[in-house]
């Protein structure tokens, strides 16, 4: 464990600044292509780390600091979604309302999305699960843990979003 | 193996985790049925271009004032209660080993202890100077109770138990040995050890 993480776990506010400075551009990518918008995931990104500060003392090292955080943002938006229950805002980068009724498809017929804006439009559990599984490297059986769904519907999903993710591309 | 069957093992195969007794079922199926080689050739690899998504994206602001701003800080229970000092929490310790190991020291240089006297030594004009004083501080302390944290309140009354307890013992010895000056001077102490953590206990409540 570093000696920056021992001072931060000691209550070192400049200590935990400087890990808050090398984690935030992973944690931040991470919780931009949750969230799907990048004012959720500013939000989202500051959440993660007020309660990272918190949970911190329980840090034993075990993982790498940034495993540690990369999971705990995966569980502050699930339990922020829990907490919620609302539905999310689909789009990534873009006001466009057309994209809010019909999520996963293009505004305009014929426009090719990048791959981010695409993933952006994804539903919201089809989202979550490619991030996680083709993105971030986790397995099913992790995710399905994590998320609170069976193994198969995580499966599912990670289908589903591929073929969306396809067709939303070749347009 | 059945199109659900094959769906389900879709993830292992893709996986290279189906034994290959597993995977020559999986390959024999898709081998004759079109609509699940259409469906690994759409669903099984990543989609073009995953992996090469950036891993790191810097916000498009500075996050760290508002994190910083609601970051509690670690050692602070209460909002506007006093922390306990670390000097509070030494001071009973050092009172109990110091007192009781004067009174020991001296008791066994004095030699076998009198008789207790039946009524406490008269209080020199030093140590009705100390009482007073105490007396004062402990009046501010109980105006500015509700500034303190419970806790700190709980530490402050068991230090000065231990001093008190102190005190009395060395009363009681000098009042077995009045002539003894070392005794006398152990009773000083005490007081001005009470004195002294009252006067920075009621600093520290008016301090917050």
């Amino acid at each position: 464990m570093s000696d920056l993480v021992r001072l931060a776990q000691s209550g070192d506010e400049e200590a935990f600044g400087a890990l808050y400075r090398t984690h935030v551009g992973r944690v931040h990518a991470l919780c931009l292509r949750l969230a799907g918008d990048a004012h959720a995931a500013a939000d989202l990104t500051q959440d993660v780390f007020v309660r990272a500060w918190e949970a911190l003392p329980s840090f034993r090292g075990e993982s790498a600091l940034g495993s540690w955080l990369h999971r705990l943002a995966v569980n502050v938006f699930l339990g922020q979604r829990r907490a919620s229950g609302r539905r999310e805002r689909r789009v990534f980068g873009t006001g466009d309302p057309a994209l809010l009724e019909r999520p996963g498809e293009p505004a305009t017929p014929g426009t090719r999305l990048d791959l981010e804006q695409a993933i952006g439009g994804l539903p919201t559990r089809a989202r979550l699960v490619f991030v996680l599984h083709d993105v971030e490297g986790y397995q099913h059986e992790e995710i399905a843990q994590m998320a609170g769904i069976a193994e198969g519907t995580s499966k599912a999903q990670l289908f589903r979003a591929r073929r969306l993710l396809r067709e939303a591309l070749e347009r | 193996m059945t199109c659900s069957e094959l769906k389900d093992r879709l993830d292992a195969y893709l996986r290279d985790a189906l034994t290959p007794t597993e995977a020559a079922a999986f390959e024999g199926h898709l081998s004759g049925c079109a609509a699940c080689a259409g469906l690994l050739e759409t669903v099984g690899a990543p989609v073009a271009g995953t992996a090469a998504l950036p891993r790191t994206v810097p916000p498009g602001e500075d996050l760290w004032p508002e994190i910083s701003a609601r970051l509690t800080p670690r050692r602070a229970a209460i909002p506007g209660r006093v922390v306990i000092p670390g000097w509070l929490l030494a001071t009973a310790a050092v009172l109990l080993v110091s007192l009781s190991s004067g009174i020991t020291a001296i008791a066994l240089r004095s030699g076998p202890a009198a008789p207790a006297a039946a009524e406490p030594p008269r209080l020199g004009a030093q140590e009705a100077e100390f009482a007073a004083a105490a007396a004062d501080l402990s009046r501010t302390l109980e105006q500015a109770r509700g500034r303190l944290a419970p806790a700190t309140i709980a530490t402050i009354q068991r230090n000065l138990a231990t001093i008190d307890s102190a005190l009395a013992e060395s009363r009681r010895a000098l009042a077995r040995d009045p002539d003894n000056s070392a005794l006398e001077q152990l009773v000083l102490t005490a007081w001005r050890q009470k004195v002294d953590l009252l006067r920075r206990a009621a600093a520290l409540s008016t301090e917050s």
